[in-house]
């Protein structure tokens, strides 16, 4: 997907849904939680080759590691917030506060072990 | 019998008057086991001709050639070469994960990014403090690893001292020496062992546990450790100044006296040979000043070389921090940048004890050599 057509996409279902929405609103709703995911779609298949590359770059280095929960954090943050965002915009603030949460949970449970090896190394150094 | 008896004396001193007077061969082998072991406590990349100025007199001589401007700076390059690396990849590591976390802040402003952004600064926040703790630790272990050094090579360096002060004939000088550098090595053990070491180490734990956020505000514990430890490390320095001054003059008065002392006696109860051996005593007095001055060039040369790696690391890491710190501030990462100014801080005082450490060590070079043998 090249950014022309994502535009056009995105446009078009803006007008598409502006259009139907005085008659049929769950079809706007419809029409846009599948262009939103369509275009995270797109999103997501450019930052994986991006990904691919940087994690390319630390090759064989002992951060290669770190990175790859950074990157796995960074996708679940921004998987959790567009979930939410979608489910806020159809007016349910309540999933989408709870997705929100259980992204964060998400997060914050891939990077306990970096917590306990920062604990560890804490205690290491005090003993 | 009486005549025979005095022109045998008479040709036992005419022999004695004879016989070449070489103090410093013989001084050389006596103590040739601990300087054996002194030379295997000097570091790697001494230059082989100071290592052999211990032990071969002519060596000693041409010390000047060895302690060139170029030598230095061959062993200066070497380093840098060595721990360039390493310095280079932390930076690399470190400025890849702060720009990541950088354009996320930008588009947590930009896009209204909000909740599950914050987590994921919080993870990049571990990921960075991990990053700088493993370069902090290595550099910490090599700095207290420099630091035992030096008190190996003060503790291999002291019976040496003592004995060529002690059989230059100055026994006075010997005591208030051999007084003097143990007072000052069991000092700087307990000073660095108990105290700051463990200061810097606190500094750093608190440094790393702040960056996790939360209600605590533990970095202005942190500064407060960092600037009593620099207020203490001052006042050691001058107390210390004070203490070398005060022990080098009483040592001084106490040399001039018993060589004195040594001369009259010599002189006054030894008559005919008295006069000459008084002369070879200021000759034995020369060779074992050689000598100790020698081993004083060497153990400064040491210490130079044994600080200048870990002195550049710690410059040079303080460097890749203060980078950081910069980069942190331009892309907006405020947490991050505070991390990299806390890293910067410790990493200052680290150098301060490894300066310290090394400069109070060079004075107590300065105590042994300039304390005069039986010379005064």
């Amino acid at each position: 997907m090249t950014m022309f057509s994502a535009a056009a996409m995105g446009i078009g279902a803006v007008f598409l849904m502006l259009y139907l929405k005085p008659q049929q609103k769950e079809i706007t709703v419809l029409i846009g939680v599948c262009v939103t995911g369509l275009l995270f779609s797109g999103t997501a298949q450019k930052a994986v080759s991006a990904c691919r590359q940087i994690l390319s770059y630390a090759d064989g280095s002992d951060w290669q590691d770190t990175l790859k929960i950074l990157l796995k954090a960074l996708g679940i943050a921004s998987l959790g917030q567009i979930s939410a965002d979608i489910c806020r915009e159809a007016g349910e603030n309540t999933v989408g506060t709870h997705l929100e949460q259980f992204a964060k949970a998400e997060i914050l449970l891939l990077s306990l072990p970096l917590t306990a090896e920062l604990i560890a190394l804490v205690r290491e150094m005090l003993a | 019998m009486k005549w025979g008896m005095r022109i045998f004396a008479a040709a036992v001193i005419a022999v004695l008057f004879v016989m070449p007077i070489r103090a410093d061969d013989g001084i050389v082998s006596e103590f040739e086991e601990e300087i054996e072991q002194f030379r295997e406590g000097l570091p790697e990349k001494m230059p082989d001709a100071l290592r052999d100025a211990l032990s071969d007199p002519e060596a000693a001589t041409n010390l000047g050639d060895a302690l060139t401007f170029s030598a230095l700076w061959e062993v200066i390059a070497a380093s840098v070469k060595e721990l360039l690396p390493s310095s280079a990849a932390l930076m690399i590591r470190l400025m890849g994960i702060l720009l990541c976390c950088g354009l996320m802040s930008a588009g947590k402003n930009t896009l209204g990014l909000g909740g599950t952004v914050n987590a994921w600064e919080v993870c990049c926040g571990l990921c960075l403090s991990l990053g700088t703790a493993d370069s902090l630790r290595g550099i910490l272990t090599r700095c207290e690893e420099y630091i035992r050094a030096l008190t190996d090579l003060v503790s291999g360096v002291t019976p040496i001292a003592c004995a060529l002060t002690a059989a230059s004939g100055n026994l006075n000088g010997a005591a208030v020496n051999r007084a003097a550098l143990m007072l000052l090595y069991t000092l700087f053990q307990n000073l660095y062992s108990v105290l700051l070491l463990p200061a810097i180490r606190i500094s750093f734990s608190i440094a790393l546990v702040s960056t996790l956020g939360g209600v605590l505000r533990l970095d202005a514990i942190g500064r407060c450790v960092r600037r009593l430890f620099t207020w203490f490390i001052a006042l050691l320095g001058v107390i210390l100044s004070f203490v070398i001054g005060v022990q080098n003059v009483i040592a001084r008065s106490a040399d001039s006296f018993s060589m004195r002392t040594v001369k009259f006696a010599l002189g006054s109860f030894i008559p005919l040979v008295g006069g000459a051996l008084s002369d070879a005593l200021g000759t034995a007095v020369s060779s074992l000043q050689l000598i100790r001055s020698t081993c004083g060039v060497v153990c400064a040369a040491a210490v130079l070389l044994l600080a200048l790696p870990i002195i550049l690391q710690l410059i040079l890491q303080r460097a890749v921090f203060s980078l950081c710190q910069g980069a942190a501030e331009l892309t907006g990462c405020d947490r991050e940048g505070k991390l990299f100014g806390e890293m910067h801080g410790i990493l200052g005082n680290m150098l301060a004890l490894a300066a310290i450490v090394s400069l109070l060590f060079l004075f107590v070079l300065t105590l042994m050599t300039t304390l005069h043998g039986a010379g005064g």
